[in-house]
């Protein structure tokens, strides 16, 4: 028994012709909503992405731009400045060095030193130091003895005889620290206040830079194919 | 009986189709419309997203090409940021004797008797030990009372008096000596 027969289904198509017409177009569209949608749903992730990669670059854009028109180019000799009071290893010439410097700038006489170099920790070296000079000298010593000898110095303890002046110890602390790059930090947003800073202590420093004392993070590099190649890297001897 | 058959009648028909077909024409034209306004409307969006991240592209290119024009400056930044993080860690570390000895030095200024400082240490948590001396008993006792005071009293954390000794070699001055240790406020 046949329930729907050819001449049935082609009289159905032939009388409803609008309304398939109509199935069709609407299939259509449905195709191309669900289409589009999917394309919107990518095209709008995509741009997400985008604006928050923008984003960024565009904070270090004008963090970049605002710091180069703050430090007016004065940003390296800045820089040579902190790599003299924080040198990237230890030195004890600069050491002598600064303490004599100390020692001319504030008046303040330091007639004896000892480095406990057994006691000393990471990044920083004690020294104590025995001074000798009158309650101006001292005062003078006290403003100026941090940056005053190009290397910065901090004292934890100060034991100041007034009475006997030349008894005077000082615990003088140096140091020295490594600078890390780190590319994923924000690249900071300096401020008047630390150029400010930075220019007063640079005033108070009175030695010359010198042009091996710092040198700018190397940005210019090829990479290496192979990591084992032995005519890469040589030692300078 | 005959049986006639009336060849000019029409049977009406009666598939799904032709019962509905008015009802399904008025829903498929009003979905149509619908798919259709949506339709556009998703049209509209991907085109203005596509022109958005055009925008985006020549923005990330721009920004792209002034950080690598400028890659020395924007390390030398870091360099300094870095450095001045630790210069201003290390800081932390000093005992900033000169503004705690001046506070000292005027709180003895202001007593009545005029104590000689004569030996003061300081760390940098701010813990203090300093000696004072005294011409005579009198003055000493006047200090005494001048160290209960608010005056006094304000600068310090705490204070308290460690020893008290004559020195009997000093004979005409500053044969009385007062140790006193405590801890200063911070200062702002």
């Amino acid at each position: 028994m046949k329930i729907i027969s050819w001449y049935k289904i082609k009289r159905i198509l032939s009388d409803q012709k609008a309304v398939f017409i109509s199935l069709a177009v609407v299939f259509l569209l449905i195709i191309l909503v669900f289409a589009f949608y999917s394309q919107f749903n990518k095209q709008k992730k995509e741009v997400e992405l985008l604006q928050g990669e923008t984003s960024m670059l565009g904070d270090r854009f004008n963090t970049l731009k605002f710091n180069k028109t703050l430090t007016q180019d004065q940003i390296k000799d800045y820089n040579k400045l902190l790599a003299s009071l924080i040198p990237e290893t230890e030195d004890f010439f600069s050491i002598i060095y600064a303490l004599e410097e100390i020692s001319t700038a504030t008046n303040f006489k330091i007639t004896d030193y000892a480095i406990d170099i057994s006691a000393a920790i990471k990044d920083t070296l004690t020294i104590t130091v025995q001074g000798k000079g009158d309650t101006n000298d001292f005062l003078k010593f006290l403003q100026e003895y941090q940056f005053v000898g190009g290397r910065l110095v901090t004292s934890d303890k100060i034991i100041y005889r007034g009475e006997n002046p030349g008894d005077t110890k000082i615990t003088l602390n140096f140091y020295s620290k490594r600078f890390s790059f780190n590319e994923t930090v924000r690249v900071p947003q300096l401020t008047k206040d630390e150029i400010q800073r930075l220019q007063k202590i640079k005033e108070q420093v009175k030695f010359q830079f010198s042009a091996a004392s710092y040198q700018a993070a190397d940005t210019q590099y090829t990479s290496k194919k192979d990591p084992f190649a032995k005519d890469e890297l040589q030692p300078q001897l | 009986m005959k049986t006639r058959i009336n060849l000019f009648r029409r049977k009406p028909r009666q598939d799904f189709f032709s019962l509905h077909s008015v009802q399904m024409k008025q829903w498929l034209t009003g979905l149509g419309i619908v798919l259709f306004i949506l339709f556009i409307f998703l049209v509209v969006q991907v085109v203005q997203l596509n022109t958005e991240q055009q925008k985006l592209f020549e923005k990330k290119e721009t920004y792209l090409k002034y950080l690598m024009n400028e890659k020395d400056i924007e390390a030398s930044v870091r360099y300094f940021k870095s450095k001045q993080t630790q210069m201003n860690t290390f800081l932390k570390n000093d005992a900033h004797f000169l503004p705690y000895y001046t506070v000292l030095k005027n709180s003895l200024d202001n007593a009545d008797t005029k104590p000689i400082l004569d030996t003061i240490d300081i760390d940098k948590d701010r813990n203090t030990q300093f000696i004072v001396k005294f011409e005579n008993y009198d003055e000493m006792l006047l200090f005494l009372k001048y160290i209960e005071s608010e005056t006094f009293l304000k600068n310090f954390v705490s204070i308290s008096l460690q020893t008290f000794s004559i020195n009997k070699q000093t004979i005409n001055s500053n044969r009385y000596e007062l140790s006193l240790k405590g801890t200063f406020k911070e200062l702002q």
